[in-house]
């Protein structure tokens, strides 16, 4: 056999070998289960808001100072994803105990034309006694939706009802720390006490 | 005893080759306007059949249609119609969370939990077929009859 072929053959086996040593030492992904986007962005200034809360005060994000904040923003007509998503964040404060104290779980309509505080009165409560609903103008509610990049649009479908619309919307629980900057976004896929573990670290300290 | 009753109800219904496991749905705030129904539909047949439509009396909802429910790439949850829910031969539908439902449009009353709903599902192939619907807490995510010690007391 002649050498330098070998020497060629070699190196491309050598070559091979090392490529596939590059493929095993990639770091394997974890199956995503969804993507979630909007992808917060990395700015983590603290978002202005000003909406009505269901008990009928004003709530801004001056409310949620010194506690950890998980913000969903839904509607309640929402007959499917919605109940999922709060009835998640309802076990996640009966799981957190005496520290749900310094939690806030917060739903935000992004249906306000539908969604008065009534409605989200009657509502809220029904998941956990702490959650708070909030509603408002509908710009307000879209300069709110927009400062999280929250997606949401009348749906164009037609149903049996008439005066019926569904809306669709990203549906993506975000988590605020103690100063109001959003550090991350929960997913309802998650164990329960990942997500525990996670709000855990961002608790502020117990006075 | 609400286990024992939940239990009672859970009992599958069939006709044919298609069986209707533990129906339920989720209670509805006072003024809420619809809900949804769950189940989960087997197969045991050698040819696919069809969900084409579901029905409760008008004293419940004023319509009732079949939707489905996807998440798009960027995380939005659509919700749309749909014609018919396919069961493939051998194999089961899920109707559940984030997926296919039976949708009531314009509820004449609240859902409330531990009451039932009598629905009629009918299949192009099996027919129509009569089911229970339970209704669980307005957070639950599965059956109340599929929840095992659903009577302990951190779950009040």
């Amino acid at each position: 056999m002649p050498k330098i072929p070998l020497i060629v053959l070699s190196l491309v086996v050598v070559l091979a070998g090392t490529g596939i040593g590059v493929l095993a030492l990639r770091p394997v992904r974890a199956p995503v289960a969804a993507p979630v986007l909007p992808t917060p962005e990395p700015d983590t200034s603290v978002r202005p808001f000003r909406l009505v809360a269901h008990t009928g005060k004003p709530f801004t994000e001056q409310d949620l100072h010194g506690k950890v904040a998980l913000l969903y923003f839904g509607y309640t007509f929402c007959p499917d994803v919605c109940p999922t998503e709060l009835g998640y964040i309802a076990k996640v404060m009966r799981a957190l105990g005496p520290d749900a104290d310094r939690v806030i779980p917060v739903f935000i309509s992004v249906d306000p034309a539908r969604d008065s505080r009534e409605k989200l009165a009657e509502y809220v409560p029904l998941f956990d006694k702490r959650l708070i609903g909030l509603t408002g103008t509908q710009a307000e509610i879209d300069a709110m939706a927009k400062a999280y990049g929250v997606f949401h649009q009348r749906a164009n479908v037609v149903t049996k009802q008439e005066g019926y619309y569904l809306i669709d919307h990203s549906s993506s629980i975000f988590l605020l720390d103690p100063q109001g900057h959003l550090v991350d976004t929960l997913d309802s896929d998650s164990t329960i006490p990942t997500t525990v573990g996670r709000i855990a670290r961002l608790l502020p300290a117990k006075d | 005893m609400r286990c024992l009753i939940l239990l009672l109800v859970a009992v599958t219904m069939s006709a044919a080759d298609i069986t209707i496991s533990a129906p339920w749905a989720r209670a509805t705030a006072p003024s809420a306007l619809n809900g949804a129904i769950f189940a989960a539909i087997a197969n045991s047949g050698t040819t696919a059949d069809e969900l084409t439509a579901a029905s409760v009396a008008p004293t419940i909802a004023d319509h009732v249609e079949l939707h489905s429910h996807t998440k798009d790439a960027q995380g939005v949850m659509r919700m749309a119609p749909v014609p018919s829910v396919t069961i493939p031969a051998g194999g089961k539908a899920e109707l559940k969370p984030g997926s296919f439902h039976i949708m009531l449009l314009g509820l004449k009353q609240p859902l409330v939990e531990g009451q039932e709903i009598p629905v009629t599902l009918t299949f192009t192939r099996a027919g129509s077929i009569k089911a229970k619907a339970v209704i669980g807490t307005i957070a639950a995510s599965e059956s109340p009859a599929a929840v095992s010690g659903c009577c302990a007391p951190e779950m009040k």
